[in-house]
C-alpha cells in the first residue's frame, strides 16, 4: 500500500504540470510581496537606524498605522514578512522537490540518448518519422561515402555498423550538449539547497559605526575590533562624488593589527570569511566616521556557482538543440533518411530537405 | 536632422514597411523593411558608441540608455530570427514595439538624456554586464512578445472575416515565439547572476527582494512558464502567444512600472531613487 502511495506521489511530483502550477504559484506570492511592505531585514533601506533597538517595533508601529484594521490579519498571514514566511519556503521547497523528481525521471533516458547512441533504429520508427527522405546510390558504399561527407561538412559525429540487412547510420550534432537540460534542472535544485545553507549559516551584522577614536567589536564570535583610520571622498570636476574609501584597520581582543585595507562601496576589505560593506560614512567632526557592515555568508560562493551551472545548461539547451539523422542503406544502394531535433523541428526541417536534396543529386 | 531624430524616423520606416508587406504580402515591402531596420541598427550603434567614448563609460547607466541598448539588442535579434526562419510576418509588431521604445526614450527628460558621471554605487566592472544581459534579453522579449501579438492580431482578423488568410502561419508563429524566448532566457539568467555578484560585491547581500529585484524575478518566473508550456499538451498555440504578450507585459513592467510601484505603494527599494 505504502508503495503503491509513494509511487503515486513520485509521478505526480515529477509530472511537468505540477511544476508549471507550482512555478505559477510561486510568481503570484512574491507579486503579493510586492504590494505591500515587507519587514526590512532584507532590503535594509538607508533612512532605517539599525543601531536603534527599537528600529524593528518602530517599523511594526508605522505599518500598524498604515494598514489599520487590515494590519492583524495580513500579520498573521505572514503577507509583511512574505519571503521570510514558512508557508513561502514550503512552497519553494516543493518545486525544489519536484525538479528533483523530474530531474530523476529524465536522467536515465538523456543519458542513453546523449553517451550511448544507438546507431540501429527500428524499421517502425523509420516509418513513423515526420521527417524523412527516399534516395537510390547506385551501390551501398556510394551512399554511406556521400551521407559520412554531407553530414561531416555539416560537423556531424557519425557512426555507421554492418550487418546482414544492410548498413545503419547514425549522425549527431551536439549530441552531449543535450545533457544541458539536466545540468540546468540539477543547479536549479543547488541554488536554492546553497540560498538555504547560506540563510541558515551565515551571519550579518547590523550597522556598526567605526571611529578612529577607539575600536569597536564586530561580535559573532569573531574576536575582530574595528577602527577606521582615515576617509576620503572623491568627487568629479562638477562636484558629486566619485568614490568614498574609508581605510579601515582590524584588530583582535589584544589590539593586535589583524588585517588593513580600504573599503568602498564596490570594495569590501575581506578577512577570515568575513566581508566588511562600506553602508554610509559622517563628515564634520574631525576625525573619521563610518558606517560598516560585517557579513558571513558561506552560502554565496555555491550560489553563484550553481547560478552559472543553470546559466550554462539553458543556454546549451536553447542554443545548441540536438539533432539525430539516421540512415539504413540496403543491400542494392536504396536509402532511407530520417531525422529528428530535440525542439529546433521547425529549422530542422529545412536543414533536413537541404541535406536531402543535395544527397538526390549525389545519386543521380 | 537629429540621429535622434533620423533613428526614429527610420524605425517608423521600417514598421511602416513591415506593415504593408504583411497586408499585401508583397516581397519588396518586407526587404525595404529589413533595409531600414538594419541602418536603423547602423544608426544606433554609431550613436551608442559615440555616447560611451564621450562618457567614459558603457552607456548603460539611465533608463534613457537602457532603452535605447534594448532598442539596439532586439534589432539584430529579430533580423537574425527573420532570416534564419525566412519570413517577415512578424516584422511589424516587433518594430512597433521598437519604435514605440525608442519613442519613450526620446521623450525622456534633457536631465535623463543628459551624460552623467558613474556614481559610486555603479563604479563596478558587474553592472554594465548585468545591465549589457538584461538589454539582450529584454530585446529577445520584445521578439517573442511582438510575434505572440502578430499571432492573436492574425487570428482575431480571421475570426471576422476581415482577411481571407491570416497574416502569419500559425505553426511557424509559434515556433519562432518560442525560439526568441528561449534566446531571450539565457541572456536574463546571466543578467540575474551578474546582477547578484555586484550586489554582493557592493551591499553584501545578493538577494534582498527589493521590489525590481522580485519583479525581475516574476519575469524570469514568466518566460520560464512560457518555455515549459512547450512540453504541455494543448499549450503550442494559442496560450504560448497569450503567455508570450503577458511576458512582454512583465518585461516592460519589470523596467517601466517598478519605479510608480515602489512610489505609489511607498515600498522600500534601493534601486528606486
Amino acid at each position: 500500500m505504502l508503495r503503491v502511495w509513494f509511487h503515486k506521489g513520485w509521478r505526480t511530483l515529477s509530472q511537468l504540470r505540477l511544476a508549471v502550477i507550482l512555478l505559477a504559484l510561486i510568481l503570484a506570492v512574491i507579486f503579493v510581496g510586492t504590494l505591500l511592505p515587507q519587514f526590512p531585514h532584507h532590503i535594509e533601506p538607508a533612512h532605517i537606524d539599525y543601531t536603534k533597538t527599537s528600529w524593528a517595533a518602530d517599523w511594526w508601529s508605522a505599518v500598524q498605522a498604515r494598514y489599520g484594521v487590515l494590519y492583524a490579519p495580513l500579520r498573521a498571514l505572514g503577507l509583511f514578512d512574505l519571503f521570510g514566511s514558512l508557508w513561502f519556503q514550503g512552497l519553494v521547497a516543493l518545486l525544489a522537490l519536484s525538479t528533483t523528481a523530474c530531474l530523476l525521471n529524465r536522467l536515465g533516458p538523456l543519458a542513453r540518448v546523449a553517451l550511448r547512441p544507438r546507431v540501429h533504429l527500428p524499421r517502425e520508427r523509420f516509418e513513423r518519422a515526420t521527417l524523412r527522405a527516399g534516395l537510390a546510390f547506385p551501390s551501398p558504399q556510394a551512399a554511406e561515402s556521400a551521407l559520412v561527407t554531407s553530414l561531416k561538412r555539416r560537423r556531424y559525429t557519425v557512426h555507421v555498423e554492418r550487418d546482414a540487412q544492410g548498413r545503419h547510420l547514425r549522425a549527431d550534432r551536439h549530441r552531449l550538449l543535450r545533457l544541458g537540460t539536466l545540468l540546468s534542472h540539477f543547479s536549479l535544485i543547488a541554488l536554492l539547497l546553497a540560498a538555504a545553507y547560506g540563510g541558515l549559516t551565515g551571519w550579518r551584522t547590523s550597522a556598526i559605526e567605526a571611529t578612529s577614536d577607539r575600536p569597536v567589536p564586530v561580535g559573532h564570535g569573531t574576536g575582530v575590533w574595528l577602527r577606521c583610520d582615515d576617509l576620503q571622498v572623491l568627487r568629479y570636476a562638477d562636484g558629486t562624488p566619485q568614490d568614498y574609501r574609508a581605510h579601515v584597520t582590524l584588530t583582535d581582543d589584544d589590539g593586535r593589527t589583524l588585517t588593513e585595507g580600504v573599503v568602498r562601496v564596490n570594495g569590501p576589505l575581506s578577512y577570515a570569511g568575513v566581508g566588511y560593506y562600506l553602508r554610509g560614512y559622517r563628515i564634520g567632526d574631525g576625525g573619521c566616521r563610518v558606517t560598516l557592515q560585517a557579513v558571513h555568508d558561506p552560502g554565496f560562493g555555491p550560489v553563484i556557482a550553481a547560478g552559472l551551472g543553470l546559466f550554462l545548461g539553458v543556454t546549451l539547451t536553447f542554443y545548441f538543440p540536438h539533432r539525430r539523422i539516421w540512415a539504413r542503406i540496403g543491400p542494392s544502394g536504396e536509402t532511407t533518411l530520417v531525422g529528428s531535433s530535440a525542439w529546433d523541428q521547425e529549422r530542422f526541417a529545412r536543414q533536413f530537405a537541404r541535406l536531402a536534396a543535395e544527397l538526390q543529386e549525389k545519386a543521380v | 536632422m537629429s540621429g535622434g531624430a533620423f533613428l526614429l524616423l527610420t524605425l517608423l520606416g521600417a514598421t511602416v514597411a513591415y506593415g504593408v508587406h504583411a497586408a499585401s504580402g508583397r516581397p519588396a515591402w518586407g526587404r525595404a523593411g529589413t533595409l531600414l531596420a538594419a541602418l536603423a541598427w547602423l544608426v544606433l550603434t554609431t550613436g551608442l558608441v559615440t555616447r560611451g567614448l564621450r562618457a567614459g563609460h558603457w552607456p548603460l547607466t539611465t533608463r534613457f540608455e537602457f532603452a535605447l541598448a534594448t532598442v539596439w539588442a532586439t534589432l539584430p535579434l529579430y533580423l537574425c530570427l527573420e532570416r534564419s526562419a525566412g519570413t517577415r510576418q512578424g516584422g511589424a509588431s516587433v518594430l512597433l514595439l521598437v519604435s514605440l521604445l525608442a519613442l519613450w526614450a526620446a521623450r525622456q527628460p534633457a536631465v535623463e538624456q543628459a551624460l552623467r558621471p558613474l556614481p559610486p554605487a555603479l563604479r563596478s566592472g558587474w553592472f554594465p554586464l548585468h545591465v549589457g544581459c538584461s538589454a539582450v534579453a529584454y530585446g529577445a522579449f520584445i521578439v517573442a512578445g511582438g510575434l505572440g501579438a502578430t499571432y492573436l492580431v492574425s487570428e482575431w482578423l480571421t475570426a471576422r472575416g476581415l482577411t481571407e488568410t491570416r497574416l502569419a502561419s500559425p505553426d511557424q508563429t509559434v515556433y519562432l515565439i518560442w525560439r526568441a524566448a528561449g534566446m531571450g532566457f539565457p541572456w536574463l539568467t546571466l543578467g540575474m547572476l551578474t546582477g547578484a555578484i555586484w550586489a554582493q560585491v557592493a551591499w553584501g547581500r545578493y538577494w534582498a527582494w527589493d521590489p525590481k529585484e522580485s519583479w525581475t524575478l516574476i519575469t524570469w518566473l514568466t518566460w520560464l512558464i512560457t518555455l515549459h508550456g512547450w512540453g504541455l499538451r494543448g499549450w503550442r498555440g494559442r496560450r504560448t502567444a497569450q503567455l508570450a504578450v503577458l511576458g512582454l507585459l512583465v518585461t516592460w513592467f519589470t523596467f517601466m512600472g517598478v519605479g510608480w510601484l515602489v512610489r505609489a505603494l511607498r515600498l522600500e527599494s534601493v534601486h528606486i531613487f
